[in-house]
Formats: C-alpha cells, sequence, structure tokens
C-alpha cells in the first residue's frame, strides 16, 4: 500500500453499513450536499466485501453527482482486487488535515447536521440578515399584564414574583451595554464555580446546572446555558443573555427574575449540532425570549 | 436431629445451591462488624485485645476448666458507658487440689520465667498472687500457644480474622458447646 | 410555638440523609406541621433538586448570615404544600461560610413559628457536620445494612452521645433488601440495632421508586402506593409521638421462603428440647 495524498477532498466513512444497499444510500445522501461537488472522494468501505460490478456502479453514482473517486481504504482483500482492476488508488486513509479546511470528515449521522449550516455572505463581504419574523418561544407581554406571573401554562419561562424579596436600593437604568468593558473566557463553568464582572461576560463552553454568572452588562454564553445568569445586575434593562440553549435554571436581568418552568425541568440538555442560538430581553416588564439571532438595534 | 438437619440442609442445597457455599455472609459481616466497632469504641489493637484474652484465660484457668476456643470478649456500650462483655463457656469446676496445683504451678512458672530472663531476682517473685500484667503476659505464652498460634498468624490481617475464629471454634467443638448460639446452618 | 430541631445525618455518604431529610419533612408536613428543611451540604446542595425547588431559589442561607437578604426571605415555599419551606444550601461556596454559631441562630429563630426544623447534615464529620448539629436537640442516624455505613453510623452515634444538647437520637435503616436478609445476605435489622445499640424510628425498604422520584423532583411520600413512601409516612408518625408498628417487610416471601422458614423454626424447636 502506498501512502498517497489527496487535496481538495474528504472522507466518506461507510465502514459501518450493513449491505451494499445501505452503502449506497448513505453515500449518495452525503454526495448530495453542496459543499461535496468538485472534490475528491476517499470511502472508508472496512471489511465491506466489494465486486468489480459492485465498485463500478459506485463510481458511476459519485462521477454522476460531480464527484471523483479520489482513493478507497479497504481491508478486504476481494474490494482491493476489484479496486486495482478499475485502476482505483487503495491506500491506508490517514487524516492528516483534521483541522484544515480542505478535507472534512463526514459521517453518516451527522449529515442533517451539516445539512443545517448555511454561511450567508455575499461578495460584498457583508452579513446577509435573513428576514425571518422573530417567534417569541412564550407570550409574555400577556403576562406583564398580569403582573408578571404565571402559574400554569407550557412556557419555558414562568416570572418569578420577587416583590419583598429584592433589595429596594437598586435603580434601574438604561446603559448601552456596547460601552462596557467584556470578560472573554474560553472554558466550561462547572457547577458551584461563579463569574461576576462589571461589564459584559462572553463565555464560549457550558455553563453547567449549579453555576452562576453576574454582569452588569450582556451575558452570551457560546454553548449551553444550564445556571444561574443575571445579566444588567446592578439594574440595566439594557442586557441581555445570550446562548446557544438558553435552560438556564433562572433568567435574571436587571431587577426581574424568570424562573424555568417546573414542566422544563430537564437539568441536563444533550448535545447537539442543532441548538438555535436564543436571547432573553426585557420587555414590557418581563423576560422575553426569542429564537434566531436577533440583530441589536 | 442430625438426620433432620441433613436433610434440611440437602433439600435446599438442591433448591438455592449457591447458599449453601457461601452462605452466611451475614454472620461474616457482623463477626467482622462486632470487632471493627469495639476497635473504633475502644481505642484497642486486635493484637492487644488477643494479648487480653489470652491473659485471662490463663487466669481462669487455674479455677475452672474452659473451652478457651469459645471465651468471648466483647464490648458493649449502652449510652455513653462502654462495657465489657465475657462470656465462658465452663465446662467444669475445678476441686480445691486442683486449684492449688495450679496455683503453684503459676508460681514456679513466673520464677523460672524471671530466673531465666534477668538474674536479678527480686523478692516479688513468690508470694503474689494478684497478676500484674506485664508479668502475666510474659507467662502467658506457653499456655496459650497451642490454641493461639494459628489464629495470630490470621491475625495480623484483622479483617478476616474473627471470622474465622468463629468457623474454627465451631467445627472444633463439634456442637459439645454452646448449644444455643449455633444456628442450623454451622452444625 | 417552640419547634424541634432534628438533624438528619449519617457519617457515610450515600446512604440517603438528603432523600430522608426530604420525605420526612413532605410527610411532617403533609400531616398539618409547619416545617423548614435547612439544607447544610454548602457548595453541594442537592435538597433543592429533591424537592424540585431548585429554580425557585435566590437566596441561600449564606446569604442570610452575610446579611444580603432577610430569613424569611430566604425560605423556598415547596410546590404543593405550603406547609414546607426549605432553606437551601450555597452551592458556590464551602462549608466555612457558616458558623456554628450562626446556624444556631438560624435553628432558634425558625423555632418560633415552626413546628419542626429538620437539619439535612453533609456526610464527614468534619466542620460540616459541626455546624449542622450545632442548633439540634434531636438526631436522626441514617445508616444501610452494610459494613461501612454501619461503622460510621457507630462513629456518629459516639459522637451525638457526647453531646449534651442532643437530647435523643434514633437510627433510621434505610435500603434495606428484605429477601437479601432472607437469603443471609444482608444483616438483619436486629443484628443493625443489636451491633449499635441505638433505639430506631425506621426501616425504610429498598425502592426503585426512589431514584425516578428523584428525578422527578417529588418526594415519594407523595406516592401513597410505594412501600418506602408509607415506611417514611409511618417515621413521620414516630416522630409526632404516634406508636406505629414497622412495616413487615418479608410478606412478599416466596413459597420456598416459607418452607425454609418452617423448617428452620422446627429444628429450634427440636433443638431446644434435646
Amino acid at each position: 500500500m502506498d501512502n498517497a495524498s489527496i487535496e481538495n477532498g474528504f472522507i466518506v466513512d461507510l465502514s459501518n453499513a450493513k449491505n451494499t444497499s445501505q452503502l449506497i444510500y448513505e453515500l449518495s445522501s452525503i454526495l448530495d450536499l453542496p459543499e461535496a461537488r468538485n472534490k475528491k472522494i476517499c470511502l472508508k468501505l472496512g471489511d465491506t466485501d466489494l465486486n468489480q460490478s459492485q465498485l463500478l456502479s459506485i463510481k458511476a453514482l459519485i462521477d454522476s453527482m460531480q464527484g471523483e473517486i479520489g482513493m478507497i481504504d479497504t481491508s478486504s482483500a476481494q474490494t482491493k482486487a476489484a479496486a486495482e482492476n478499475l485502476s482505483i488508488l487503495v491506500s491506508e486513509l490517514k487524516n492528516e488535515a483534521e483541522t484544515e479546511s480542505e478535507y472534512t470528515t463526514v459521517k453518516p449521522e451527522e449529515i442533517d447536521a451539516v445539512l443545517g449550516i448555511v454561511t450567508t455572505v455575499d461578495e460584498n463581504n457583508e452579513q446577509k440578515q435573513e428576514t425571518v419574523p422573530l417567534t417569541p418561544i412564550a407570550d409574555f407581554s400577556e403576562v406583564a399584564e398580569a403582573g408578571g406571573l404565571v402559574l400554569n401554562g407550557d412556557s419555558k419561562y414562568v416570572m418569578m414574583d420577587t416583590t419583598g424579596i429584592l433589595p429596594d436600593e437598586q435603580k434601574n437604568h438604561e446603559e448601552n451595554p456596547e460601552t462596557l468593558p467584556t470578560l472573554y473566557l474560553n472554558r466550561t463553568l462547572r457547577s458551584g464555580q461563579t463569574i461576576s464582572y462589571d461589564g459584559n461576560i462572553f463565555i464560549v463552553g457550558d455553563a453547567h446546572p449549579g453555576s452562576e454568572i453576574v454582569a452588569q452588562g450582556d451575558i452570551t454564553v457560546w454553548g449551553i446555558l444550564g445556571g444561574i445568569a443575571h445579566a444588567g445586575a446592578h439594574g440595566n434593562v439594557n442586557a441581555k443573555v445570550r446562548a446557544l440553549k438558553l435552560n438556564a435554571i433562572q433568567l435574571r436581568i436587571a431587577g426581574l427574575y424568570a424562573r424555568r418552568n417546573d414542566t422544563y425541568n430537564v437539568p441536563f440538555v444533550q448535545k447537539s449540532n442543532e441548538f438555535t442560538p436564543e436571547v432573553a430581553v426585557l420587555e414590557n416588564n418581563s423576560i422575553v425570549i426569542y429564537k434566531k439571532l436577533r440583530r441589536d438595534e | 436431629m442430625s438426620f433432620f438437619t441433613s436433610f434440611y440442609n440437602k433439600v435446599f442445597s438442591f433448591f438455592k445451591p449457591q447458599e449453601v457455599s457461601d452462605n452466611n455472609v451475614k454472620e461474616v459481616a457482623r463477626s467482622r462488624l462486632k470487632l471493627v466497632l469495639m476497635q473504633d469504641r475502644t481505642n484497642l489493637t486486635p493484637k492487644i485485645l488477643e494479648q487480653m484474652r489470652g491473659e485471662l484465660v490463663d487466669l481462669l484457668s487455674k479455677y475452672v476448666e474452659l473451652d478457651k476456643n469459645l471465651l468471648e470478649l466483647n464490648f458493649e456500650q449502652e449510652g455513653d458507658q462502654v462495657a465489657l462483655m465475657l462470656s465462658i463457656p465452663v465446662i467444669r469446676a475445678k476441686d480445691e487440689k486442683e486449684i492449688e496445683e495450679a496455683l503453684k504451678k503459676d508460681a514456679l512458672l513466673k520464677g523460672i520465667k524471671l530466673a531465666e530472663d534477668e538474674d536479678d531476682a527480686d523478692a516479688a517473685t513468690e508470694e503474689n498472687e494478684s497478676v500484674d500484667t506485664a508479668e502475666g503476659a510474659d507467662g502467658d505464652e506457653n499456655c496459650i500457644e497451642d490454641s493461639e498460634t494459628s489464629e495470630e498468624a490470621a491475625q495480623d490481617d484483622s479483617q478476616s480474622a474473627p471470622a474465622e475464629e468463629e468457623n474454627s471454634s465451631g467445627e472444633n467443638s463439634g456442637g459439645s458447646v454452646n448449644e444455643e448460639n449455633n444456628t442450623p446452618e454451622t452444625v | 410555638m417552640s419547634g424541634r430541631v432534628i438533624v438528619i445525618t449519617s457519617g457515610k455518604g450515600g446512604v440517603g440523609k438528603t432523600t430522608t431529610s426530604a420525605n420526612i419533612g413532605t410527610a411532617l408536613a403533609k400531616a398539618g406541621n409547619k416545617v423548614v428543611l435547612i439544607d447544610t451540604d454548602i457548595g453541594l446542595r442537592n435538597l433543592d433538586l429533591l424537592l424540585g425547588l431548585e429554580n425557585r431559589i435566590v437566596y441561600t442561607i449564606v446569604d442570610v448570615v452575610e446579611e444580603r437578604c432577610k430569613l424569611k426571605q430566604a425560605l423556598v415555599k415547596d410546590k404543593k404544600n405550603p406547609n414546607l419551606s426549605l432553606l437551601a444550601a450555597a452551592q458556590t461556596r464551602d462549608k466555612s461560610a457558616v458558623t456554628q454559631e450562626q446556624l444556631k441562630e438560624i435553628c432558634e429563630t425558625l423555632k418560633k413559628d415552626n413546628d419542626f426544623i429538620l437539619v439535612d447534615c453533609p456526610a464527614g464529620i468534619e466542620q460540616g457536620f459541626q455546624n449542622a448539629i450545632a442548633g439540634a436537640s434531636e438526631a436522626i442516624v441514617v445508616t444501610t445494612p452494610e459494613m461501612s455505613a454501619i461503622r460510621d453510623a457507630d462513629r456518629i452515634i459516639g459522637l451525638l452521645s457526647a453531646r449534651e444538647e442532643i437530647e435523643s437520637y434514633k437510627l433510621l435503616l434505610n435500603r434495606v433488601r428484605p429477601n437479601l436478609i432472607a437469603s443471609n445476605d444482608m444483616m438483619s435489622v436486629e443484628d443493625v440495632v443489636e451491633l449499635l445499640a441505638c433505639d430506631l424510628i425506621g426501616i425504610i425498604p429498598e425502592d426503585t421508586g426512589i431514584i425516578s422520584s428523584t428525578n422527578k423532583g417529588d418526594p415519594i411520600v407523595n406516592d401513597e402506593k410505594s412501600l418506602a413512601g408509607q415506611a417514611y409516612r409511618n417515621v413521620a408518625r414516630r416522630i409526632m409521638g404516634e406508636e406505629v408498628e414497622f412495616l413487615n417487610l418479608e410478606e412478599d416471601k416466596n413459597f420456598f421462603g416459607k418452607i425454609k422458614n418452617f423448617f428452620e423454626k422446627t429444628i429450634k424447636d427440636i433443638k431446644a428440647k434435646i
């Protein structure tokens, strides 16, 4: 086996496919991705036995989808012989360019996730804003009129009655969080850990249940927010809480507190690549959560 | 009776084979715990306890004939107080002659021991009947050797010791004494 | 009103202190008592999870002692029973955040308008334990029929009995598995009581329902059908001074168990005659 290297290609791992039809189904669903066009494809076939005609039909499939077979990694002698007859390169696959953008490892189970990623940057290198209407998860504007307290309902968060609980000296004020300094952290916040800062806090990582983030400005968690988050802790009503997944046990903005609804009491969230970012803001004297990123004016 | 118990064991070994092999995990745990708790409560090490037991056997066997293996030494706690409980299976009481002999023998033994050990034989050797603990410990070794050596080795890894002690005592006695305590399984 | 302060402790971790606290507290409240549960496991709190109150906590016991809020504000009312409230431990601090005197003071204040104050003690015999027992006059020692748990319980009983403030301490035997006792693989209730020389206040059978009740945040005493729930309700009644018989956990013995029992009894009778 010689060590060849392929550029501008990607590896398709089909070693788990149980039979030929499953193999072809999985391969075609990957080739269907726009990213797969005009790329060299390295097939990882494991110990699947393929004869010459089967391999030929796979090659034809890849050709028809505007791809090209780069090489094949197989442990089966039959497949190896068939590939050599068709003059397809057989080699041991080593993904040397794991972090380089030209190589992408796509596993069949990740297909959905890959499909979900769409970058919208136009020629002028300006971000294209999709005009998706903002959809609040729960209609908290109604809640606000009812005194800020919901006793039942399916909303993810329920406003807490904090009368007589919060200190009186806190005065609400409006301040643009953009003017505040920002603390940038690249770590996981675990149970029992607290971060507080007189400005914005940006965390790359998850904030586990039991952790606490207290900021005078905004809180942004690039991950799952599971603990307590208090934005605008000194009364800044313009502060917001953002996260890839808002699952905070309590959301606090300025003097308003919301707790997770008892019916939504799942302390740990399954990690997935399908999170829709969420943002919690103060509106009409209650905390409202919006899905999708919201352009802050 | 023996027919009945063996029949019983056979019947249940048939239904629950694993139960007979590692029978009485519960009893093992109980006796292990007893010893451990005793140590915790009193801060006495297994070695010291064994020494104490040996000395007691030695002292008492001058007056009564007892089953050395079945002597039980326990601490029991009631409220704040820890009581030392000693249960001695007495085979028979000795008569006056025997007691006298034993005392003489004891005194003689001590005398020899001390003479052997050191040259400065004091006056304190002969008539002292109240056993001084340190001397008693020395004297012991001869008397309890046969019964204790096997156990002493096991005693070092203190955890397994009590279990062995119980088992071996059960076998040795062959059901001669201590009828109440024996559960059907150990007979 | 002068309430009773009962500390729930065990020495060893994982034997069910917090489960016991949550269940006895709930059962006492269900019976009409005003109950406050205090979680003293600062830094490793869990009582809030068992009661399903974790999303309602704003202030903790540390906020109270550091005077960031009033004691009343820190009490979180139970979802179902307004008679029950929780004083949560702080998760972001450690045991040194509260002193013995401060805990004693909190207990004294709560005594004034509550029937029962249950203090959930952390594992170990260090400062957290010393804090938890500071304000208590009664204690429930939780243990399981296992060597390590019993040994630790014995240590705790020794420490409790040396304290003059503790007027009574009772044993609660948790996770009892009658089938293991029947097969001689587990020490029986009698064995444990004899070894520890301590009065019993309850025997709780092992119950898989405990796991799901913890996950739901709903104590098992609220489940009328559960045997463990029944056992906890009985414990609460005993605390209130009623005389309640211990549950017969062996009633579901199988056929062979019954035969074996019969044989054993017969053999004992015969031996007694001989």
